[in-house]
């Protein structure tokens, strides 16, 4: 203790009593801040459990006995919510599996063995990340209603592979620039082929990050909004668009809309919380590595 | 690449020959498999994200109502029968000319994403940064403080939407109740109110904006060489010295693509107004995105004119992809 005192210039350690005062200040109203940033979560999770009489009284009764009544009534009320759900779930996994197996072979010609102009090609997928998705989607409505593809689940499948292959290949290409060359190297002069290296080496070594990567594909395509209720009508609607239309049907059953929303957004917080710190690489547009 | 290190690597002559003539075979298909790899995720980007936006840039140029064919005729030489739907023609910038000067909307919208903008850039992003300084300079539980901010960026903005209506509801909602203009002749309706309802939504913006922010800030701030830190510290540097002298000039990659998240997201904003105003126009949340899709969805399509707003928001948001891409090719060419 003294030793590690004595270190350290005097100067510094005069000032060490009156600083950490204000430290303590300021980590409270931080901490405040951040309570406050987390009431309107808690206080959606809070009402999914109250009775519909105690959730909408005014003011809000905040103490009232908790029930699964919210729950019951989303799932065996009137409107079955399994079909959006699973609708939600196909579209996010298929295009998530999909992307995984485009976004792993071009960020390997993007890292491992890079091709001429490499760098050229991850800025034109990134570029494609930044247009706005609104400024596509008249030509891509029109498109669809020709072929008959409107309400069709394999649509936006299709259309979220594209719109998270960037994110998917920027991620990945920093994984797999990771990876020791030697290694594969080593692999290429025992005679080992580009399938079996991908299959035998690349792959298990990044799988952290590969797990990583389906992750944000999962909760991208699981949240979008604006190409599902476009292009959606009855069948093929997901989640959140049957979220927004429940909203506008049973908004005077709080309760009940509140327990929706808590299962719909369930998935991605778990997804969430699972990656949180390898999110970043995805969410950073590949800046941050 | 490939055939350098091997060279390196092989000393005796026999195996070198045999071996580099493999290389150059294998390098031969190596390219074909490369073009593959690359091309099928090219090719689906090229048809899916850019072919139809440079077709809502030729769509801009039409009036169509999406029903029978476009011809390649000019509207005003066209036969109009009221009543039956007229196959599109071209009409040049009319719908340009007409969004500018009598499309109600337009200017309402163009000036609300313009200070959703601002108001992440003034607000959003310094509370994101603060956060973000807060927890690398380990404030307390700086763990679980983290976990609470990024919990807004992983909700949907949908579900984000129907969260803060509960919270801004004039009778059952909290904040009224805590403001106490909860009575039935004092109500503030936040959402409904066309002074109001922009700044409310952008309050839900924000609260996501502010993680997100954070998030990327915090990954900046972990790369930073605490030597640095260490040496202005020495030098008699203060915290907020250091930070702004010191830490933040390094931080500059970041602040790019923070600046164009933060354009790219005030473009794109759509869902939370979509939510708050339950898919109908509502007075004081008109935005760029909502007008587009709402001359899509709605009984008359009017395609052309649709178009040309997306053309407006694609325009608007090419400024953003140049710069980022102009700094990335510079930092490269260096």
């Amino acid at each position: 203790m003294t030793a590690a005192v004595a270190t350290r210039p005097t100067t510094h350690a005069e000032k060490e009593p009156r600083k950490s005062h204000a430290n303590v200040y300021f980590g409270v109203i931080a901490w405040i801040i951040g309570i406050i940033f987390v009431v309107p979560v808690l206080f959606m999770i809070l009402t999914s459990f109250h009775s519909e009489a105690d959730a909408s009284t005014n003011p809000p009764s905040v103490g009232a006995p908790l029930t699964l009544d919210g729950y019951r009534e989303f799932f065996s009320g009137g409107i079955d919510p399994w079909p959006y759900l699973a609708n939600s779930l196909t579209a996010s996994v298929l295009s998530t599996i999909i992307v995984l197996a485009l976004a792993i072979p071009a960020a390997y010609a993007c890292s491992i063995r890079p091709v001429r102009k490499w760098t050229d090609v991850m800025f034109f997928f990134l570029s494609t990340k930044m247009l706005p998705p609104v400024a596509g989607l008249l030509p891509i409505y029109l498109i669809a209603q020709r072929i008959n593809m409107l309400d069709n689940i394999f649509l936006l499948v299709i259309l979220y592979t594209s719109m998270n292959l960037p994110i998917a290949v920027w991620m990945m290409r920093s994984f797999l620039a990771e990876i020791p060359p030697a290694i594969l190297e080593a692999a290429s002069i025992d005679g080992a082929g580009l399938l079996y290296q991908m299959r035998r080496i690349i792959v298990p070594i990044s799988m952290p990050g590969i797990a990583a990567t389906s992750l944000i594909c999962f909760i991208f395509s699981w949240n979008e909004l604006l190409f599902a209720r476009v292009l959606t009508g009855v069948s093929a609607q997901t989640g959140p668009v049957f979220l927004t239309s429940f909203v506008t049907s049973q908004g005077l059953f709080l309760a009940k809309v509140c327990a929706a929303a808590t299962i719909v957004s369930l998935p991605v917080l778990i997804a969430g919380f699972a990656a949180q710190d390898k999110l970043v690489q995805g969410l950073s547009l590949g800046a941050v590595k | 690449m490939v055939s350098t290190t091997t060279e390196k690597t092989t000393p005796p002559a026999t195996t070198k020959r045999r071996r580099r003539r493999t290389v150059r075979r294998l390098s031969r298909r190596d390219k074909l498999v490369m073009a593959l790899l690359l091309g099928v995720p090219l090719l689906l980007d090229l048809a899916f994200v850019w072919f139809p936006a440079l077709a809502t840039v030729l769509l801009s140029f039409t009036k169509w109502t999406g029903v029978g064919g476009i011809h390649l005729k000019a509207c005003s030489a066209a036969s109009s029968l009221p009543g039956i739907p007229q196959p599109g023609c071209i009409n040049g910038v009319q719908n340009y000319n007409q969004a500018f000067t009598n499309y109600p909307d337009f200017w309402p919208a163009v000036r609300h994403n313009a200070i959703w903008l601002l108001v992440f850039i003034v607000f959003a992003t310094p509370l994101g940064m603060l956060f973000a300084v807060l927890i690398d300079r380990g404030i307390r539980g700086s763990r679980v403080y983290q976990s609470l901010l990024f919990l807004p960026v992983m909700l949907s903005l949908a579900l984000i939407g129907i969260i803060w209506e509960l919270i801004y509801s004039p009778n059952y909602g909290l904040i009224n109740t805590i403001i106490g203009r909860n009575g039935n002749n004092n109500l503030i309706d936040w959402l409904g109110d066309p002074h109001l309802n922009l700044w409310a939504v952008l309050v839900e913006a924000s609260w996501r904006q502010a993680g997100y922010v954070m998030v990327l800030y915090l990954a900046g701030l972990k790369a930073v060489d605490p030597s640095l830190r260490e040496a202005a510290l020495m030098d008699g540097a203060n915290a907020w010295q250091t930070f702004w002298r010191v830490v933040f000039p390094t931080l500059r990659p970041i602040n790019v693509v923070i600046v164009v998240i933060t354009v790219i997201e005030s473009l794109r904003a759509f869902d939370l107004v979509y939510i708050t105003s339950k898919g109908n126009p509502l007075r004081g949340l008109e935005l760029l995105s909502v007008s587009v899709t709402q001359n899509i969805v709605g009984e008359t399509q009017r395609i052309g004119f649709g178009s040309t707003l997306g053309v407006v928001l694609l325009v608007i948001s090419l400024v953003p992809i140049t710069i980022f891409l102009y700094n990335a090719f510079r930092r490269e060419e260096r």
